[in-house]
């Protein structure tokens, strides 16, 4: 729909791809009334005028706006081409996601220095709280969907992508194409059911878990040989043991892990702030 | 011209009145679609059909969106309303203003923390290292244009008030009304000549000497009875020693203020990054 140098709406000229999700594509543009540096997020032609995409990248950008002033990506406004075609305008971020910088920790350290973590985690979970409150679930949690700035300038981290918010009409994650691909070690038990109306924010709860188990542990808490013994062992299995993997982690962290990634929503932490404050009593006094 | 509970371009409800400054008025607003608090900056009346302000403002978004990223106020966009005012749309910042922030330790009678100036400029050194590497001089730098957060998930301060960058048409500061009132202090020496091109990015260098002396010691560096007396001081008059009022100061800080503070914009630190860097390691000489 767009290319490189298209100028839309005579105010954004396009820069770059940034990049591809599910039915999205994300530009790097010039605003060029005011020569600022601007990401913008439009639907990829095959679904641009369908209308439960264009309902869906509202409701992205609304649960951006409601967020706005929280580590969520800040959304500048939702516009429309000359011919109807909505888009989303919003900061530009420079840095790399949490995936990519999880892997150069490794390789120079071994794992992610805790200190690290907990700074990194932090406003993502201050965020969380806030959307919480205000009944958005953000559904998909995980390394790659939170972003390590380079400058601290305004704050350390961002929480990507609000496109699978929660009243989204509920599909079998495993027969969406392009949902569970990659990334099904953080989705929580009760999703693998199919249905939209099990999800509450305690799904969160559980990817934020499976996140501070991955960088605890290396790697994620379910590992199989195909998607199937991987959804057995998340809905299933029992529960990873951390202390056996790093024996100098405090021993209270394994229960902590049980509740966290527990298998039944009512059994994990009621709230994602009452999780994070749990975890830091336990990591001890390291911030 | 607008007022709240309008609505601007069908898009944007005005909210409440944030502040009036010289030609501008900001107002809280919502952007209705997608239900973002943000905040819109229009000319006042009078001036809202000046060429010369309408300039201005065009500058300053200018300035903010070249400076998107840092911890300059993140603008969203500059637009037209159908009759043809231009607003600014930015970010909402809730929070206070460095000079608020500060006086709350003078009224318990405590001075700064070192680790509190620290934090707090150094979002602000970082900011205007990058204005000056993109051609841009804030001017106007003094307390009442940074703005602490009350959440620092963004980032702890931001730096307000692009409306004095660079460029602007030169006036004698003294007869500019609106301009010296109130911080005078923050002024270097060249900027009382009123010749704008005399104004480097050095100025802002010392315009940061000042806050940093202001925060840690309490007082501006130069006070007087009258403004003449301020600016003579400014001019000519003795580096004042900032040890003298923070004891606990390792002693190379003197030094730093002289460097700061000097009168004439070549014997100052070359750069904000120098300057901020030096003071760096004399505060805290075991990280370094």
């Amino acid at each position: 729909m767009f290319q490189v140098d298209d100028v839309i709406n005579d105010q954004y000229r396009i820069v770059r791809l940034i990049g591809e999700g599910g039915q999205g594509t994300v530009f790097e543009a010039e605003d060029l009334d005011i020569g600022a540096p601007v990401a913008i997020k439009v639907l990829k032609p095959e679904v641009a005028s369908k209308p439960e995409w264009v309902m869906r990248l509202r409701r992205e950008a609304r649960a951006m706006g409601v967020l706005s002033g929280t580590a969520a990506v800040q959304i500048f406004g939702l516009d429309r081409t000359k011919d109807g075609h909505l888009y989303i305008v919003m900061e530009l971020l420079r840095g790399q996601d949490f995936d990519q910088s999880i892997k150069r920790f490794e390789s120079r350290y071994g794992f992610v220095p805790i200190p690290t973590i907990i700074d990194i985690l932090s406003p993502v979970v201050d965020t969380l709280e806030v959307a919480h409150e205000r009944g958005i679930i953000h559904r998909d949690l995980k390394p790659a969907n939170i972003f390590v700035l380079d400058s601290v300038a305004r704050g350390r981290v961002r929480l990507l992508d609000f496109g699978m918010v929660k009243d989204l009409a509920a599909a079998t994650p495993l027969t969406k194409e392009g949902f569970v691909v990659g990334s099904p070690s953080y989705i929580a038990p009760e999703s693998w059911r199919g249905n939209s109306a099990l999800i509450t924010h305690s799904a969160d709860i559980y990817s934020l878990a499976a996140v501070v188990f991955r960088v605890l542990a290396g790697h994620v808490p379910f590992r199989g040989d195909s998607l199937l013994e991987v959804v057995r062992l998340v809905t299933r299995g029992p529960r990873p043991s951390l202390v056996a993997e790093r024996s100098n982690l405090p021993k209270a962290i394994d229960p902590w892990i049980s509740r966290a990634l527990a298998v039944a929503p009512e059994d994990r932490f009621q709230s994602i702030r009452e999780m994070w404050d749990e975890l830091l009593s336990i990591l001890g006094p390291s911030k | 011209m607008f007022k709240v509970g309008d609505i601007i371009d069908d898009k944007y409800r005005l909210v409440r009145l944030i502040g009036e400054g010289g030609q501008g008025t900001v107002f809280e607003a919502e952007d209705i679609e997608i239900s973002a608090p943000l905040a819109i900056k229009v000319l006042k009346r009078e001036m809202g059909d000046r060429v010369d302000w309408v300039g201005r403002l065009r500058r300053e978004a200018h300035a903010m969106g070249m400076l998107s990223g840092t911890a300059a106020v993140q603008i969203y966009a500059l637009n037209t309303t159908k009759d043809g005012h231009l607003y600014l749309v930015t970010e909402l910042l809730r929070g206070q203003d460095l000079e608020q922030y500060i006086k709350k330790y003078a009224q318990r009678s405590k001075s700064v923390p070192v680790k509190v100036m620290l934090d707090v400029l150094s979002p602000i050194a970082l900011t205007l290292e990058v204005a000056h590497s993109r051609g841009i001089v804030h001017r106007d730098i003094k307390p009442a244009n940074i703005f602490v957060l009350d959440s620092d998930i963004r980032g702890r301060v931001r730096l307000l008030d692009f409306g004095m960058a660079k460029d602007l048409a030169a006036t004698t500061q003294l007869t500019t009304e609106g301009f010296v009132v109130g911080s005078p202090s923050y002024i270097p020496p060249e900027g009382w000549y009123g010749k704008s091109a005399m104004i480097t990015h050095s100025a802002d260098v010392y315009a940061m000497g000042v806050l940093v002396f202001r925060i840690l010691s309490g007082r501006v560096p130069f006070s007087g009875d009258d403004l003449p007396a301020v600016v003579k001081l400014v001019m000519r008059g003795a580096r004042p020693s900032l040890r003298a009022e923070r004891p606990e100061l390792p002693r190379g800080i003197d030094a730093w203020v002289e460097k700061a503070l000097a009168v004439e914009p070549q014997n100052r630190f070359a750069s904000v990054r120098e300057l901020w860097d030096e003071l760096i390691s004399l505060l805290r000489p075991d990280e370094f």
